[in-house]
């Protein structure tokens, strides 16, 4: 069991993303944009961070820097399913030199569980 | 008016004085096709031709004089068009149309054609002056780019759409996936698994939407993989085309990884072009299949069959010439075969028509498209 803090701006998919990782037996605070989700975990010790990254209040990308500059980091997933004109792969281009992985969405949940998994299997 | 009109008489008056070749020389070396038609002899019969005529409609002066300039006119020549211009002759007014005419050959070509009624220094009208163009080719540009552009704004608002769709799609697929081995009931699980693949084919045709939309329209070159392009540019034409054409695709036993020297735009532009074509040959209710194979490792080929009338083997090569199609008003420009063709030949590819499927009484077959692209080794 992991403790994850799960950032993302769309209610529906957080929930599903949640669910899955619950599911799965982590213990899961969900923050629907990147300030507060930044707040929560500066007042809290997590494993895992899922941040979404193109998110209208804050973006992720600031999300997984602030997070990478404190010692003691949690594990970092950064995920997006780019956007209207932008493909996921540039998107996700700046924050996967400090995550520990990045997810492309749509992904299924097998894939979601095992990047879990290994990234907090040891 | 009156004093500019006499102000030009006196300036052609003048050249005519100190060079009187000059004038002929304009009319003879004018880019432009310049024809004169006797208004005072019944039915107009042309006067004079400049050499332009010939190059354009193929006729020689000789051929010309004497005959109304009608003889341009062919099958596919709008009646409108012939209408309106019968209607100015009717009322001594000039007028600008763009006409479909035909070279000697046969070839149709865009006339745009300006008519004027020309009177003589004292009033009486004389003469019909006519300047032409062949704007064939620009319309085949202008065409060309329309085409790009509805494109360009199909893949935005499509792009736009699917990341939404996606977005929605996430909590569908995932959440049934989820919850579906706790269902112990396996009528309820099957129905479930039917909802879940639904979605999942939903998110896949967003996903190719998307790939379409992104980034891939500025340039006019570029690199296209294939199939993975060609999956999206058939996917989309599904959507375009009603849902009473059957298409089949067989696109297994190709690398994963051909690379063709074209813009996915330009290419999602033949492959619409062409099935769209095949549609129409059979009237939207036939069965076209279209595949792809890699040529001896330098090579794309991309056929498309249907199960249409089929073309007779003599007029296999007309169906590129412009306004070759028999329903043009119908159905479209009369252009999507001529800018395939274009597109292909850019980039250093041919197209073959061939037979195609068996027909749905069997007794002949439809047409087929073979399209084949050199690709980047």
């Amino acid at each position: 069991m992991c403790h994850i803090l799960l950032i993302d701006d769309m209610q529906p998919v957080r929930h599903a993303i949640a669910a899955t990782l619950r599911k799965a037996g982590h213990d899961v605070v969900e923050a629907d944009d990147g300030n507060k989700g930044l707040e929560i975990a500066s007042s809290r010790q997590f494993d895992l961070v899922i941040t979404d990254i193109m998110m209208p209040a804050s973006d992720g990308t600031d999300v997984v820097f602030e997070l990478k500059t404190k010692s003691s980091a949690p594990k970092v997933i950064a995920m997006s399913g780019g956007g209207a004109g932008i493909p996921a792969d540039n998107v996700l281009q700046l924050s996967s030199t400090q995550a520990d992985a990045v997810l492309k969405k749509p992904f299924t949940n097998d894939v979601l569980i095992e990047t879990v998994s290994d990234l907090t299997s040891n | 008016m009156q004093g500019r009109m006499d102000q030009g008489y006196a300036a052609l008056e003048k050249i005519a004085g100190t060079s009187p070749d000059l004038l002929k020389s304009l009319l003879e070396g004018s880019p432009d096709t310049v024809s004169v038609s006797d208004a005072r002899q019944p039915d107009l019969p042309l006067t004079y031709v400049n050499p332009s005529f010939q190059r354009t409609t193929g006729y020689a002066s000789e051929e010309a004089l004497g005959r109304n300039c009608r003889f341009l006119q062919g099958d596919e020549t709008s009646t409108d068009d012939v209408a309106r211009i019968r209607k100015a002759i009717a009322d001594r007014e000039p007028i600008d149309v763009v006409l479909l005419n035909y070279r000697k050959t046969g070839e149709p070509f865009l006339n745009s054609l300006r008519m004027a009624p020309i009177f003589d220094a004292s009033g009486d009208l004389s003469a019909y002056l006519g300047i032409q163009r062949d704007i064939t080719e620009e319309r085949i540009r202008a065409e060309s780019e329309i085409s790009r552009n509805r494109l360009e704004a199909l893949g935005t608002a499509s792009g736009a759409l699917a990341h939404q769709l996606n977005n929605l799609l996430h909590p569908v697929t995932s959440l049934i996936s989820l919850h579906l081995p706790d269902i112990p009931d396996p009528g309820i699980r099957t129905d479930l698994e039917m909802a879940h693949y639904s979605a999942t084919q939903a998110a896949e045709l967003s996903n190719n939407l998307l790939g379409l939309s992104r980034g891939r329209f500025e340039e006019e070159t570029g690199e296209t993989t294939l199939p993975d392009a060609l999956i999206r540019a058939v996917d989309l034409v599904r959507l375009m085309l009603p849902p009473t054409v059957t298409i089949e695709t067989g696109f297994r036993n190709v690398p994963k990884d051909m690379n063709i020297p074209i813009s996915e735009t330009m290419f999602a532009q033949v492959i619409i072009n062409i099935v769209t074509n095949a549609s129409q040959a059979t009237k939207h209710s036939g069965t076209i299949r279209i595949e792809l194979a890699d040529l001896e490792g330098s090579k794309a080929q991309i056929s498309i069959a249907d199960n249409g009338p089929g073309i007779p083997f003599g007029l296999r090569r007309k169906v590129f010439d412009p306004f070759y199609s028999n329903n043009i008003s119908k159905n479209g420009t009369g252009l999507g075969l001529s800018v395939a063709l274009q597109i292909i030949n850019k980039v250093g590819g041919r197209i073959i028509v061939a037979e195609g499927l068996l027909q749905p009484n069997d007794d002949a077959r439809g047409c087929m498209f073979t399209i084949d692209i050199p690709t980047i080794t």
